[in-house]
């Protein structure tokens, strides 16, 4: 009886009655908290556009997960999984006035992860067909230059270096060789916004290792 | 079966300071027109455009009541005004994520639209009504041609403009629907004016202009769309 007035569990009902109704339960929570959920984010989205800086942190917190499940279930255990959600926060954030308040959210962000994940696959093919398509002979037969090995003083020599490696590759590519970003993020397979990110967190990095040495 | 061992464990610390930069970078922004506002200034503008169109050519509501009580005229007259209304609609939709269903609908409405003429035209040529009204010159054909393409352009520049300041996905398309429904409105346009109702003239002077238009108008489109993008 006490498990009955606790759970709203009809009273006198059968053992399979009570499963089932356990189940109807959980399902209908389940859909409770999702749809509470998205009118949660709906809200914050809608304080986001006004500027709301907490309220948009906590967004892009939460809807993170989402965004990178849904990459998941189109990708899979990819090793862009994480580039390609990281774009989607990005492409949220540049499209966030093309949201409309009044339209649910979600949609929104599927569209847009869908559009991510398309771009993605883009980019892998055209880098699979230029990589296929390059003859065995026009390959270079010598080892590439270590990063900063005779135009780069020793201290940023150093400092690349200890870069992680996607971050140095990238700087690599947009400064020492001197591609634009598109031709970049082609290089490595990467979404022109995954470019970026590492570069910029190379740039951050380099400044801080080199600010550091030359105190 | 248990979990894979290569499961990806998301890279935390990459994505909260991607996340930190976010809102370190977020300014209020003002959220675009709804499409419905969006696709009613569109036709405002067609409007005007139209309107100056039909002065300059000196249209005479007499003409429209003559063509209307024929099947031909108007069966035309009604497909290219849903093929513009299709197209526009469907351009505006590709030009902001969560509209796909949208620009769906906006698509099988235009082709509705071109279905309705081209089922009409197919029904009397097969019924032998070719030659109720007059067909006019070549000449006659490419004037009508040009004059939906004129009136297009200053509605095609504000779909792209709109689009433009929107997060469009594929560009290309976008704009050979807004070239296309738009010169499908300047056809109705040029319809308006036009002294020739002949089967062969609508055909190749009036259905045709939406494939035109689309042939003409594309590139500069997607030119003014680079423009305008703001991302």
């Amino acid at each position: 009886m006490i498990p009955s007035l606790l759970f709203g569990l009809p009273m006198h009902a059968s053992r399979a009655s009570a499963i089932r109704w356990f189940r109807l339960r959980s399902v209908m929570n389940a859909a409770e908290s999702q749809d509470e959920r998205a009118e949660r984010w709906r809200g914050w989205m809608a304080a986001a556009q006004s500027g709301d800086g907490e309220t948009y942190a906590r967004l892009l917190t939460e809807l993170f997960p989402f965004v990178r499940g849904l990459v998941r279930a189109r990708l899979g255990d990819d090793a862009a999984l994480d580039d390609v959600a990281q774009e989607v926060l990005m492409r949220i954030h540049t499209a966030r006035h093309t949201y409309r308040s009044e339209r649910p959210l979600l949609p929104w962000v599927r569209t847009i992860t869908r559009n991510a994940v398309i771009d993605q696959a883009r980019r892998r093919t055209r880098a699979l067909s230029r990589s296929s398509s390059i003859e065995p002979e026009s390959i270079a037969v010598d080892p590439p230059e270590p990063p900063g090995s005779d135009r780069l003083s020793p201290t940023l020599e150093r400092a690349l270096e200890s870069l992680p490696n996607n971050q140095r590759e990238a700087v690599w590519l947009l400064k020492v060789e001197g591609l634009s970003v598109a031709e970049a993020a082609e290089r490595i397979g990467v979404s022109v916004g995954a470019l970026k990110l590492r570069a910029h967190r190379g740039y951050r990095g380099l400044r801080d290792l080199l600010g550091r040495e030359l105190l | 079966m248990t979990e894979g061992p290569t499961d990806v464990q998301p890279d935390e610390a990459r994505s909260n300071l991607l996340i930190a930069e976010l809102v370190a970078d977020l300014r209020p922004v003002r959220p675009i027109p709804s499409l419905r506002t969006a696709v009613g200034g569109i036709l405002g503008v067609w409007l005007a455009a139209a309107a100056v169109s039909l002065f300059l050519n000196d249209f005479s509501p007499e003409r429209i009541g003559g063509f209307a009580g024929w099947i031909g005229p108007g069966g035309v007259f009604t497909g290219l005004g849903m093929m513009g209304l299709g197209g526009v609609v469907a351009a505006l939709a590709l030009a902001a994520p969560g509209r796909e269903r949208a620009a769906r609908g906006g698509a099988l409405f235009a082709m509705l639209g071109l279905g309705l003429s081209a089922g009409i035209g197919t029904y009397l040529v097969i019924n032998g009504q070719n030659g109720v009204l007059q067909n006019g010159s070549g000449i006659a054909d490419l004037t009508c041609l040009l004059i939906a393409c004129a009136v297009a352009a200053v509605p095609a520049v504000g779909v792209t403009m709109l689009a433009g300041r929107a997060a469009p996905f594929r560009p290309l398309v976008l704009v050979i629907a807004a070239a296309a429904g738009t010169a499908a409105w300047g056809a109705v346009t040029a319809q308006a004016t036009c002294p020739y109702g002949g089967l062969r003239h609508l055909m190749v002077g009036h259905l045709m202009a939406p494939a035109i238009g689309a042939l003409l108008l594309s590139l500069p489109l997607l030119f003014v769309l680079r423009r305008s993008d703001r991302a």
